[in-house]
């Protein structure tokens, strides 16, 4: 069996600290082995304890998170790193990834979504939370952040592309069927395809995916 | 005899002059001073109106925000087999969404948080974004020279913006509405221009539904700055705002 991932977490609310720590508490795969309420505490107990993974709020006082990030990636270039946002931080999230986190989660995420963002990292892959807004998904394919994805555009054909457009313009499966004249079923099966050909996880990766590689246009989704 | 009476005369007229240039200029002066004060409150109210937009809107981003996010992972732990409860539970997380949802509508039309950390341009066009994907109008936005703009000077100019773009949304029936901004010899040069159906100036003003161009007026007023309005039925709308830097 694969050892536990041991976590730190960091946010300057102790009452969601809590919230997270008695959720984390229950999952088998994790380990919580520390909580700190700000960028200094969270090096500190990083050092303490040297962790698999990081959950870190991105605003907390004395040293933010963007700050903390660079920091540890600086004496641990191994470390992952999830950043925890508020609503309404798209500049900073930008800003996490550039530091070098590997994924971010909004804080209203379910503890399903928070799970998958950890495996998904842990598994060295990258993961975007799945209320990324269209706005956002722009800022991240315009700015510094490179995923280092292996797949290429050119790697999906023309029905494809079509579908992936659909999704980037959050239509469901049904309404993709319709449009295209398919079975809801076979537009899932074509959605499971391109999502694993891209290692996405949800929407948001596809969104990214597809700007990035420029099967879709900003002007389109925004 | 007949000169002493002159004289008096002449004293008296003197002095009902004097009195009247008095009067005259007290009037004046009143009425500068009234002007001032009137200013001044408009100034006031306007300061307290954003300073208490932005306590609530970082109260309710940096207390409740975290405290819902926390319960609803509180929820989220409790482990069930009953089908019934866990259908309580995943309701009551949907409904926990609804209300980050709204706390965060309403923390962001309060005061936009990126304004504070990323500036007027950063913040009109993230704006501009949010209400170009809802709106008919295509805003385009132009930055011919880098504008410096002190921070307390920020949110009214971003006010002004919003308020030109809303009413270019709900007015206007412009199809395209450009905004430029420059800076020249120590002044922020705003240009805004739409191809709307204009509206006569006057008239907008008497009405109630002037006030938002009175608002514009008032916080143009507050930054030192002009206001220059081209608008006529037919014709669409051209705003011109010079504000000092300073």
């Amino acid at each position: 069996m694969k050892n536990r991932i041991s976590l730190v977490i960091a946010d300057d609310h102790e009452i969601f600290r809590d919230g997270l720590a008695l959720m984390l508490a229950k999952q088998e795969s994790v380990e919580l082995v520390g909580q700190a309420g700000d960028g200094h505490e969270l090096i500190r107990l990083v050092d303490e304890s040297k962790p698999d993974m990081v959950l870190t709020d991105i605003k907390m006082p004395r040293l933010d998170g963007i700050a903390a990030a660079r920091v540890l990636l600086g004496r641990y270039p191994g470390l992952k790193i999830i950043a925890l946002s508020m609503f309404e931080e798209e500049d900073l999230i930008v800003e996490m990834l550039e530091a070098g986190a590997r994924g971010y989660l909004l804080k209203n995420a379910d503890k399903q979504e928070i799970m998958e963002a950890i495996l998904t990292v842990d598994e060295g892959n990258i993961f975007y939370c799945k209320h990324t807004t269209a706005r956002l998904a722009s800022l991240i394919v315009r700015s510094r952040f490179d995923a280092g994805k292996k797949a290429q555009g050119h790697l999906f054909n023309d029905r494809e592309k079509e579908i992936i457009r659909l999704i980037c313009k959050q239509h469901t499966a049904q309404e993709i069927g319709d449009l295209l004249f398919l079975s809801k079923r076979t537009v899932e099966g074509y959605r499971t395809r391109i999502l694993e050909k891209m290692d996405a996880k949800n929407t948001a990766g596809v969104v990214i995916f597809a700007l990035k590689h420029s099967i879709i246009k900003e002007e389109e989704i925004l | 005899m007949v000169t002493s009476v002159l004289n008096i005369t002449l004293y008296v007229s003197l002095i009902i002059a004097i009195i009247i240039i008095y009067f005259f200029v007290s009037i004046i002066r009143y009425h500068r001073r009234y002007m001032r004060l009137q200013r001044e409150k408009i100034f006031a109210e306007i300061t307290i109106r954003e300073n208490e937009r932005k306590r609530i809107a970082g109260d309710l981003h940096d207390s409740l925000g975290p405290l819902l996010s926390a319960v609803k992972l509180n929820i989220g732990s409790v482990d069930t087999l009953a089908p019934a409860d866990r259908e309580v539970l995943e309701k009551t997380g949907r409904y926990l969404d609804e209300i980050i949802g709204s706390l965060r509508r309403i923390s962001h039309d309060l005061v936009p948080g990126i304004l504070e950390r990323r500036g007027l341009l950063e913040a009109i066009r993230e704006f501009i974004a949010q209400v170009g994907a809802r709106g008919s109008v295509n805003i385009q936005l132009y930055v011919v020279k880098e504008i410096q703009v002190p921070k307390e000077k920020e949110i009214h100019i971003f006010r002004m913006i919003q308020e030109i773009i809303h009413n270019t949304i709900k007015h206007a029936h412009a199809g395209n509405l450009q905004i430029g901004f420059s800076e020249e010899g120590g002044h922020i040069l705003c240009l805004t221009k739409d191809d709307g159906c204009g509206f006569d100036k006057e008239k907008a003003l008497s009405r109630s539904s002037g006030l938002g161009l009175r608002s514009l007026e008032s916080r143009c007023e507050i930054l030192g700055g002009i206001l220059q309005l081209d608008s006529a039925p037919g014709a669409g709308t051209n705003y011109f705002i010079k504000i000092p830097v300073r």
